[in-house]
């Protein structure tokens, strides 16, 4: 039977309106119907998308709004999808006064009708338990090809410091993208451009009485396109931060943001009220761990595994408190908390196991911005703990990686920058290594003989660093049988008839490799034609991985650096001679390779295959280089030995 | 249909209002039910160790009672201790979600965490938070439990105050274990429930040491884990029980509910139009000239095709002509409009409520609201159902989970102007095999050199077998319909290099009526391995890979498909001149499974050879939907020729 094909999701979600007729006739968007025909192939098509800041002082308070506006025509019936719309709220960036309008085509003339409800939901982020963000949800009403949706609400920033961010180009055709600041005169601000040219956009800067105002332009923007495996947008999209340098009132200039060293005064002073108090139990807890125990090394192994195992993770994001760590006491009771919370605990009981650290900002690797170019809350989303060890290097401990040796931080934080609070008027900024190829391996070595028609096999596979925490993760949440199949699809062998038997998994401790020994037996793999028998030594064909097409420009994301090896030891069956074996061959780039051997010795033929990726972010300038390893690594993997009957 | 609005009806019209039978508070079964006040942690044993978590108790108690206005409420109680195995386990688990939707009071909510060392760890009330809508399934109240650790145990125990519900239905099967459930239903002495069990949830009995109330209960020590399993509705063989209100003696001895009495709501919900919806349906089948179709079935697939394409399903009950003008509604609305419209051209048409058999199988003996959650149209002059919300099924391609299961079917009846409702429970017929099939046309070339593979394919698709395909180009834009066409054409694997390809049928006037047929050159490098001189070629991969159930060990439960189908497959390989094929012989496969004479489902290969060119024919179909798990093995041999078939490779060797 056939696998079941892709089911299309039909873009009708839910959601509650009632419309109103209003009765007049408008005359609007003159350049509809060539804007519709320059993007035929588009659904939907921005027509216009405004966003206009004000940023003003009242009564010696910064204080930042922007009204938003957002036109799309809908161009043919796929584009019907876009009649549900939402616009997200929460504590600190309120959207209020909501319009949202269908323009509806009656002739030459639109009539207006309004979206009568509109409702506001609750939405957290998967991976978040409580937080503060909502969203007003809304139903266009009489949507069909050739309505306008006109959608407008105001943003109220009630803390000036998240204001900031503009996407020249979006997941449709943009016909007109406009930003506009309109900044008083004794308010100073920055910005910086990320993957721009001078071809994105027009920009004007123009002065007027009280304010500056400061707008950035781009017409005809193409859709973006997605893709499953890019890195987030901000890596390759055009766009621009901004953000308040400073204001002055009186002659005084305060400053805001600007280098990481306002920042790094802001968020000093906002959790400067942390671990004020010595938490008694959690004191005579850390005193028990480290009893006995002499280096810096061991009690940080001490401290951090118990957190490890301790404290779960529990995400709340409610206002500041998604940027203040709890009390180590609170988080030790409640055994759970978020990445501030076991940061802060992980700190305290290092502190109080005489071992320096230093509570630590960081951006997971879904932002590309350094404090060193930007230094505004866009750069991070995340907390861990950093100290030096006595030789000087900087060790990196995220509370949150669960089942991760001490020195193996979380993958998402590999190469990134992070602000390490040193004392409240100071920091460092240290760049996290990224780990190679020695330390995240999978190493699958089988050995596989011929048994009436069927390959049998033992296996050994051992995986560490990154890639034995990627298995361990997928499987913990996995039931008996899933992690059968997931153990099946992960080491697959020959064909999917294959069976495997005595899967025996071992893990020592917190460091060892993973280790999973296993037999196996696959039928219907083994090519018998008369006195020839032709056998394939790559069990495993696949890598994953697919050639780039020429269209594509966005870069692919890895999550670590990786090698994968597989050893096959074939014994050649009595009775019978080796006519032919494939030739050594590699390909390889500092970037992806492989390397394909075949040594006889004795009645046995090893065959090893090494393939590994050496990079986190692969772009468009080594996409040929990758294209043409894979292309390689497909001709080599489909060489078969064949044997003759003596 | 919006089964909230019905069941408010129906609970004004069931109950009434009768002070009389108010009951003090004190009385409420969940006063005097506690937990343990020293709680000790549980010893696990054996399988209960290895989850992440298991339930080691988990009670419901819902009493209906009077309040002192005359208005039936329910005090919903649960009570649960959860163990903790895993960290994982605890990341899951120590979250408690509660639905307040409904709620008119909150009598109770504790809950406590026993860690591993025992130490008790209660919950403070100020951790609870609230939200009025989480992600659109209403209001909530939630919180963490603290002090979770490995071996932890939590429970939380809680009563709700609620507006009645009186008929419900509870799943409590799962992929983990749940033991010491407790069911205990109790109501005034003139409500009687009645409740059932399914898929082996025992029996309830009848308490009669009450005099005051009445009180059904039952037990079970030990819920089993249930597996899924492939070609299985998994939901509907979970463990479930249903109960509802069956008799008031205060509104005499009747049963209440009937299907007869649920099938007069459902017309009369349905059926009649206001003025204003009547005049726009007019308007609608003159505006879309239906009268000059030829057929009653021209006339229904032009009316659905013009709503499919313009009217979208939002959760929202709007009328006829308030559907018509805004271009949304439910599943509700929507049947009005075509129910309207039959009416108004005479066709006859009839509603049938149903349940989705992958979730449940409609019950006839057990009449309950629970039942009838899924509706279709039914055109009885032509045989043909029609689902008025999902936007992938055309008349006479229902859902196919909705078919294969009984349905009350209400039809309107009547002498001139008097009109009413007629119910009647029949079967929903499922679709032949031979109206869904996919079939796969393909010459290949191969390269004299390299021995790469070209082929000309040309891919069907029609009936259920384009059910989740064809429908959804109307939906896509051009870029999106580009990639679909792409990932098509590449079946054979993702290494396939397209050179052209084109696709028909995709108007809105073909879906579901003429198949969709890809025409596609592509090359597939991967389906010639080589070794020395010789080359061996994976001529079964040319069907693409194939779904198997080789692993399959003892089944737990019965074999179900979705939809009966076949599949027809010619390839024609032209075999390079000075090179033969030495395995002709592996292209043979029979498989049938065959009952009493009749044919369930078959895999048949054969090949014939004409000068250079080689021929491979093969078919397959499935032309009944259960294969009950007692008769199991010949299905799955069938299944697993196919994957076979996907595996033969022959070797092509110098003549």
């Amino acid at each position: 039977m056939k696998n079941k094909g892709t089911k299309f999701l039909l873009r009708f979600g839910i959601g509650l309106v009632l419309s109103m007729l209003t009765g007049q006739l408008y005359a609007q968007f003159p350049e509809l119907e060539s804007v519709r025909n320059k993007y035929a192939d588009a659904a939907g098509i921005y027509l216009k998308k405004v966003q206009e800041y004000k940023i003003s002082l009242e009564k010696g308070v910064l204080c930042g709004s922007a009204f938003v506006q957002e036109q799309i025509v809908i161009n043919n019936d796929a584009g019907v999808g876009y009649q549900s719309r939402s616009v997200g709220t929460s504590g600190f960036i309120e959207a209020k006064n909501i319009k949202a309008y269908t323009y509806i085509p009656k002739g030459s003339k639109f009539e207006k009708r309004e979206v009568e409800k509109i409702e506001l939901k609750a939405d957290f982020s998967t991976n978040s338990f409580y937080d503060d963000e909502k969203e007003y949800n809304m139903v266009f009403p009489s949507v069909q090809p050739g309505a306008v949706l006109d959608l407008s609400y105001e943003l109220k920033y009630n803390e000036p410091r998240f204001m900031g961010g503009f996407y020249f180009s979006d997941y449709i055709p943009v016909e007109e993208k406009k930003l506009v600041i309109s900044v008083q005169k004794n308010i100073t601000i920055g910005y910086k451009y990320f993957n721009c040219d001078s071809t994105t956009f027009e920009f004007t800067k123009e002065e007027k009485k009280n304010e500056i105002v400061y707008t950035w332009k781009r017409l005809h923007a193409p859709a973006e396109k997605f893709y499953s495996d890019a890195p987030n947008y901000k890596y390759f999209e055009p766009h621009l931060v901004f953000y308040i340098k400073n204001y002055t009132v009186e002659g005084k200039a305060t400053p805001v943001l600007g280098t990481a060293k306002e920042l790094y005064s802001w968020y000093a002073d906002l959790q400067k009220n942390v671990n004020k108090t010595e938490d008694r139990k959690l004191k005579a807890l850390t005193d028990s761990l480290i009893k006995g125990l002499k280096t810096v090394e061991e009690k940080v192994q001490k401290v951090f595994y118990w957190v490890q195992d301790n404290i779960s993770y529990v995400a709340f994001e409610d206002g500041l408190g998604g940027f203040i760590p709890r009390d180590a006491g609170l988080v030790c009771s409640r055994k759970y908390g978020d990445c501030k919370d076991m940061a802060s605990i992980i700190h305290e009981m290092l502190r109080m196991a005489g071992v320096t650290s230093y509570l630590a900002w960081i951006g997971s690797r879904d932002i590309p911005y350094t404090y060193t170019e930007i230094a505004t809350p866009s750069v991070d989303n995340h907390m861990i703990v950093c100290y030096k060890s006595e030789d000087g290097e900087w060790h990196f401990l995220d509370g949150t990686g669960k089942k991760a040796p001490y020195n193996l931080f979380t993958s998402f934080i590999q190469g990134k920058q992070a602000m390490v609070g040193v004392s409240p008027d100071s920091f460092d900024l240290v760049t996290v290594p990224v780990k190679d190829t020695s330390v995240s391996q999978t190493v699958d070595s089988t050995f596989i003989s011929i048994e009436n028609n069927q390959l049998i096999g033992i296996g050994k596979v051992k995986l560490s660093g990154y890639d034995r925490l990627e298995y361990i993760y997928r499987e913990e949440s996995l039931n008996k049988k899933e992690q059968e199949d997931l153990f099946k699809n992960y080491f697959a062998k020959g064909n999917n008839k294959v069976s495997f038997s005595n899967v025996q998994e071992s893990l020592a401790n917190k460091i060892a490799p993973l280790t999973i020994d296993y037999h196996f037996t696959v039928p219907d793999y083994v090519q018998k034609v008369q006195n020839e028998v032709y056998i394939n030594l790559n069990l495993n064909k696949g890598v994953g991985l697919e050639q780039i097409p020429p269209s594509r420009k966005a870069p692919i994301s890895f999550r670590h650096h990786t090698l994968k090896r597989n050893i096959t030891v074939f014994e050649i069956p009595t009775g019978y001679k080796v006519d032919y074996v494939p030739a050594d061959f590699f390909q390889e780039n500092e970037i992806i390779g492989f390397r394909s051997t075949y040594v006889k010795r004795e009645n046995k033929i090893i065959h090893t295959f090494d393939f590994y990726i050496n990079t986190l972010l692969l772009t468009e300038a080594n996409f040929d280089g990758y294209n043409k390893v894979l292309n390689e690594q497909i001709k080599t993997t489909k060489q078969s030995i064949s044997l003759v009957k003596l | 249909m919006s089964k909230t609005i019905l069941r408010l009806l129906l609970v004004c019209f069931l109950i009434g209002m009768k002070s009389l039978f108010a009951q003090s508070t004190s009385d409420i079964a969940y006063k005097t039910y506690n937990w343990e006040s020293n709680p000790k942690l549980h010893t696990l044993s054996g399988p209960e160790k290895e989850g992440n978590y298991i339930f080691l108790k988990d009670k419901i108690i819902i009493e209906y009672a009077y309040e002192a206005s005359g208005q039936l409420v329910e005090y919903s109680t649960r009570h649960c201790i959860i163990h903790f195995n895993t960290e994982k386990g605890i990341e899951e688990m120590n979250k408690v979600y509660i639905s307040y939707s409904s709620i008119l009071e909150e009598m109770d909510l504790k809950a406590r965490t026993i860690t591993s060392e025992g130490k008790i760890i209660p919950l403070s009330k100020s951790a609870v938070k609230k939200i009025d809508n989480l992600q659109n399934s209403g209001p909530y109240m939630f919180f963490a439990m603290e002090g979770v650790d490995k071996g932890a145990e939590i429970e939380y125990l809680y009563t709700n105050k609620k507006s009645a519900n009186t008929n419900l239905s509870w799943t409590l099967q799962d992929d983990f274990i749940r033991k010491d459930v407790q069911i205990d239903i109790y109501s005034p002495d003139n409500l009687v429930f009645e409740a059932r069990g399914y898929n082996g949830f025992p029996k309830f009995e009848k308490d009669t040491s009450l005099k005051t109330k009445n009180h059904i209960y039952t037990a079970i020590t030990n819920l089993p884990i249930l597996n899924e399993e492939k070609y299985s509705a998994y939901e509907s063989n979970k463990m479930r029980f249903d109960y509802q209100l069956t008799y008031n003696s205060v509104k005499g001895k009747s049963r209440l509910n009937s299907w007869e009495s649920c099938g007069l709501t459902i017309y009369n919900a349905i059926f009649s139009l206001e003025k204003a919806e009547i005049k726009a349906v007019d308007k609608l089948i003159s505006k879309l000239k239906l009268n000059d179709k030829k057929s009653d079935e021209e006339k229904i697939q032009a009316l659905e095709q013009f709503i499919k394409t313009t009217i979208s399903v939002q959760d929202e009950r709007v009328s006829v002509d308030k559907l018509l003008d805004v271009k949304y509604g439910n599943d509700f609305s929507l049947q009005r409009l075509y129910v309207g419209v039959a009416n108004a051209l005479k066709i006859p048409v009839e509603v049938v409520a149903t349940t989705n058999r992958l979730n449940r199988k409609f019950d006839s003996d057990f009449a309950t609201w629970n039942s009838l959650d899924q509706y279709l149209l039914y055109f009885s002059g032509m045989d043909k159902y029609l689902s008025c919300s999902n936007y992938s099924s055309r008349l006479g391609f229902p859902p196919p989970e909705l078919t294969n299961n009984k349905g009350l079917f209400v039809k309107e009846t009547g002498i001139g102007d008097i009109k009413t409702g007629l119910a009647k429970i029949k079967t929903i017929n499922y679709t032949a095999y031979t109206s869904s099939h996919n079939d796969l046309y393909e010459e290949v070339e191969l390269n004299p050199e390299t021995f790469t593979p070209t082929i000309k394919v040309k891919q069907e698709f029609a009936g259920y077998s384009a059910f989740y395909l064809q429908p959804g180009f109307l939906y896509m834009d051009e870029n999106q319909k580009k990639e679909v066409i792409e990932d098509l054409a590449k079946f054979m694997g993702k290494e396939t290099v397209v050179k052209s390809s084109k696709i028909s049928g995709t108007a809105k006037e073909d879906i579901l009526i003429q198949p969709l047929v890809v025409e596609s050159v592509i090359e597939v490098p991967h389906l010639i391995e080589n070794a020395g001189n010789n080359y061996i070629f994976k001529v079964g991969a040319l069907i693409g890979p194939q779904d198997e159930l080789y692993q399959e060990k003892e089944r737990q439960s019965d074999g179900e498909i979705s939809y009966t189908h076949s599949f027809t497959r010619r390839i024609e390989v032209k075999i390079p001149t000075g090179y033969k094929i030495k395995n002709l012989e592996d292209l043979k496969i029979d498989k049938k499974d065959v009952l009493d004479g009749k044919v369930l489902c078959s895999f048949v290969s054969n090949y014939t050879q004409e000068g250079e060119k080689l021929i491979i024919a093969i078919y397959e179909d499935y032309q009944v939907i259960n294969y009950p798990k007692s008769n199991f093995e010949p299905f799955k041999k069938v299944i697993n020729a196919s994957a076979d078939f996907n595996k033969v490779a022959i070797v092509i060797g110098k003549l």
